[in-house]
């Protein structure tokens, strides 16, 4: 970032002059104070403290705290370590089909976290396929309701973003120093112990915290297989049902607090401790030191197992998806897609395409206006927008939406009842994500461009339109897409925030999965994932090799 | 050139979602689309399934499409007092009568007598018409037939409360916690009509050692007992027979004196489409959606008119109390659970 030699009221002057730049500059100001300042405020003055001694004193608000410590925990420990491992066999061994579990990491994107709940329900729930299976082959009765579904469920539906995080820094270690320990006598588990872990750690570390904070934050999996486990966000959803905001929040700023912490050590520690430059670039030099046939073995084994999994768990969806009633009546059938899909009573698959679409662009638009401003115009407040800016991505989803429903529901601006809530709830979650890499991407393009271009006589749109945004045109796309994916999935944002009209898709899937139409539940997740695909299609045929979709 | 081709490209492709877009949002909103097709907004304490078997049917007939949010009936009752300002929903399908009567009295709902509920009697309707009853559920005494063989042998099934009491059940029984569950609620609150509060208090105190567990939820009992975790399970009738339905070995007794769930359905005030709730209210208190949602619910209809479903046990042929005074038991509720809690 430029330092501005000239005093704050220097910089405002000139921003005066530059009446377009005022209007953006303005309306971010705005937006980010209406939208994340404000429910934060709101969020804080609305407990007292009688809610804080309620929350302190109930021992089971305290179990819920220490419940979803214990199982965000877990969860992440599990989800990282299988991750490392994943990404590992994938960087450092000879196994075969590595496309393939590519492939399959990718898969659980594409659909909710509470896909997970829903294809463990049907595999290991009560009445569920493996359940039965082995009810009637071993007499085990199975029940994995409470932590451990919970456990397992959430190891599986995070370990690709563990997967992907340790996948970029393992890319990032330059083979040439494990070249090096080698010719100095470091084998195997030594050099994979001194070299390849210590190099990663950084990375695995931040994968633990960002899966720790998602585990921290999920509501849809709690709520369907938690049982009697109470975990904190199904406590903030009660309380919110019970009509006790109050109570809601003091457990929403609980929430955050890890969050926040989280937040502030990938910035300050790790960034700072950091042994490689995490670019996500591949590094170039020698060829990797790769792993013995044994361990490749059992890598694959590993891998296989995970798939295996995977595989299951979709295979599951789309079985019941597609028949009957699966298990007691394998008929093929369309009928349930056709009723909770494709008919105009159930609009909740068309719902979530469109808010997610249109969230997903006003996200990148708005993170583009954001890092234009930021990298390119002087205008004083520049540091408090920044933090605003980057601020809800440390934010858990639940409690975003509990500050929108606390906020809008009462006061000067009401908003509760409206599609509005629900795109401005996905916004903000992926806008941060969006500033970031745009803000980077400006920061790659050279100003002198820009100033050569000013020169030769284009005023500021112009060079905007000319020069900038088609240097930045990959990362807009790429962040378009990432934001339309994880919109189509979220649930815990959204959750307090749906109207009977602006049912969505992920909202769906929970409610009829809690309630035991496994079919309907089957039936949306499929819908979903086919609108996914098929958006993603159409995004790919437009802008062909400019856009890295379906390469694995 | 090939940028600026690719770019009038993205550019119309931009167009053109942004008019599908606005089209889905004037479609949503209901300006395109003749007003007498605007869908109506229903709040469903059914399973949605049931839900939208009805819908569907009441669809065909009047030409009405629908939204549909399946809420449980705490939730749909919060939502509905939160969104008096601006109401979302026209329609509230299902759940106790008590829940409706708070409703009532919190001033949200719309007052209608549809002609069709003429043959509904007067303790299942609001006189007012701010809610009207659509099914009828009884508090049932569910055994498992197998679990009792092999620890009771041919013992007769206890017929009454009373004889829960008897020492050879000892942690053999499962109800949920009458201070906080609407399902055990019903069952004291019954009990405390007959018998006077005193009576009941103690009653309940004498069973406390016989119940295995009181769990949170309604219907866990009988899940319960039906996977033989314990022997019989206290819920609402219909539960046990769409549990027994299922196959599993439960026998179903009502016994003298016990309370019944009105379930109700009710429109709401200055909902976005209130003269399509008026005719769903009629449709709903024809013969048909009774038929659906009582052969699914093994509830029984309040209406004469809807036969008894298959598997399904007449409340009229039972001992139900039907004085059951659901509005007395309203009124008593918080000093009854308030009593009740202080019993261990």
């Amino acid at each position: 970032m430029m330092k501005e030699k000239k005093g704050a009221g220097e910089s405002f002057k000139r921003l005066l002059k530059d009446p377009s730049s005022l209007v953006l500059v303005l309306t971010s100001f705005i937006f980010l104070i209406l939208f994340v300042i404000y429910p934060l405020i709101v969020i804080v003055f609305t407990t007292d403290g009688s809610d804080w001694s309620t929350f302190f004193t109930k021992p089971r608000y305290g179990t819920a705290l220490l419940n979803t410590i214990v199982s965000s925990t877990l969860s992440a420990l599990t989800a990282t370590v299988f991750g490392f491992i994943y990404a590992y066999s994938i960087h450092y061994s000879n196994i075969k089909g590595k496309k393939f579990f590519r492939f399959i990491a990718f898969l659980p994107l594409l659909a909710p976290s509470v896909m997970s709940g829903l294809a463990f329900l049907l595999l290991f729930g009560r009445g569920g396929f493996i359940s039965q299976w082995l009810r009637s082959n071993f007499g085990v009765e199975l029940d994995l309701y409470g932590l451990p579904g919970l456990w397992i469920v959430q190891t599986i539906s995070y370990f690709p973003l563990a997967y992907m995080t340790i996948t970029s820094v393992l890319r990032s270690i330059s083979p040439n120093l494990e070249v090096a320990a080698q010719n100095l006598g470091a084998r195997g588990f030594k050099l994979f112990r001194t070299i390849t872990l210590k190099l990663a750690l950084p990375g695995v570390v931040n994968a633990f915290l960002l899966v720790a904070i998602n585990c921290f934050a999920d509501f849809g999996n709690p709520k369907l297989i938690g049982g009697n486990y109470s975990l904190l966000a199904v406590e903030i959803y009660g309380e919110i049902i019970n009509n006790e905001p109050g109570l809601a929040s003091v457990m929403g700023i609980i929430l955050v607090i890890p969050a926040l912490l989280v937040f502030w050590l990938q910035n300050k520690v790790l960034a700072k401790g950091s042994y490689s430059t995490v670019t996500g670039k591949p590094v170039a030099g020698l060829n990797r030191v790769t792993t013995s046939k044994r361990t490749d073995w059992l890598l694959f084994l590993f891998n296989s197992l995970i798939s295996l999994m995977i595989i299951a768990m979709f295979l599951i969806t789309i079985l019941y998806a597609f028949t009957r009633n699966f298990g007691r009546d394998n008929t093929f059938t369309l009928d349930h897609l056709q009723k909770v899909v494709f008919s105009s009573s159930s609009p909740a698959v068309m719902n979530s395409l469109v808010l997610s679409l249109i969230s997903a662009l006003l996200a990148v638009g708005l993170g583009l206006v954001l890092s234009y401003i930021i990298t390119r115009k002087p205008f004083p407040g520049k540091k408090a927008l920044d933090f605003s800016a980057v601020l809800p991505i440390a934010l858990p989803g639940t409690f975003v939406g509990l500050a929108l429903i606390v906020a809008f529901s009462k006061g000067p601006i009401i908003l509760q009842g409206s599609a509005i809530l629900i795109v401005i709830a996905m916004l903000l979650k992926q806008m941060p994500v969006s500033y970031r890499g745009l803000t980077a991407a400006f920061k790659q393009v050279d100003k002198s461009i820009e100033e050569a271009s000013t020169n030769l006589g284009a005023n500021s749109n112009k060079t905007l339109g000319t020069i900038v945004f088609p240097m930045l045109q990959k990362t807009i796309v790429a962040n378009f897409v990432y934001a339309f994916m994880k919109n189509m999935n979220t649930l815990s944002t959204i959750i307090f925030l749906i109207t009977p009209k602006w049912v969505v898709a992920a909202v769906s899937i929970f409610n009829y999965a809690e309630t035991g139409t496994y079919y309907w539940a089957a039936a949306v997740a499929v819908g979903l994932m086919g609108a996914t695909l098929g958006t993603l299609g159409i995004i790919k045929l437009i802008f062909r090799d400019k856009v890295k979709i379906f390469d694995f | 050139m090939a940028r600026r081709k690719n770019n009038s490209s993205i550019v119309a492709i931009a167009v053109i979602a942004v008019v599908l877009i606005a089209g889905f949002f004037l479609y949503k909103s209901g300006v395109l689309g003749s007003k007498e097709n605007k869908k109506i907004t229903v709040y469903s304490i059914f399973q949605e399934e049931d839900a939208r078997k009805i819908l569907d049917q009441f669809k065909a007939e009047t030409g009405i499409d629908y939204d549909i949010l399946r809420l449980p009936s705490g939730e749909a009752v919060a939502r509905v007092q939160n969104e008096a300002g601006n109401p979302q929903a026209d329609f509230l399908m299902g759940g106790p009568a008590d829940s409706h009567e708070v409703l009532k009295q919190a001033g949200v709902l719309e007052a209608y007598i549809s002609q069709n509920a003429a043959d509904v009697a007067a303790n299942h309707k609001d006189p007012e018409g701010y809610w009207t009853g659509f099914y009828l559920n009884p508090i049932a005494i569910g055994i498992n037939e197998e679990r009792w063989k092999t620890l009771y042998g041919d013992d007769p099934y206890p017929q009454t409360f009373e004889e829960l009491l008897d020492a050879k059940f000892e942690g053999e029984i499962g109800m949920s916690d009458p201070a906080t569950s609407g399902t055990a609620y019903t069952a004291v609150a019954s009990l405390a009509q007959v018998w006077g509060k005193d009576k009941m208090l103690e009653y309940i105190d004498q069973l406390l050692p016989n119940l295995k567990e009181r769990p949170k939820s309604g219907i866990e009992p009988i899940q319960k007992a039906a996977n033989g975790e314990y022997t019989i399970g206290i819920t609402f009738l219909g539960d046990q027979l769409k549990i027994k339905a299922k196959g599993n070995p439960i026998v179903s007794i009502v016994p003298e004196n016990a309370g019944y769930e009105v379930g109700g359905l009710s429109i709401v005030k200055n909902g976005p489409n209130t003269e399509a709730a008026k005719k769903l209210m009629d449709f709903m208190l024809t013969d048909q959606p009774g038929i659906i949602y009582t052969s699914s619910a093994y509830s029984v209809s309040v209406k004469a008119s809807v036969p008894i479903p298959d598997g399904g046990i007449d409340i009229k042929e039972t001992n139900y109390n039907a004085n059951y005074d659901l509005w007395q038991a309203a009124a008593d509720r918080k000093e009854l659970q308030d009593a009740l809690k202080d019993l261990k």
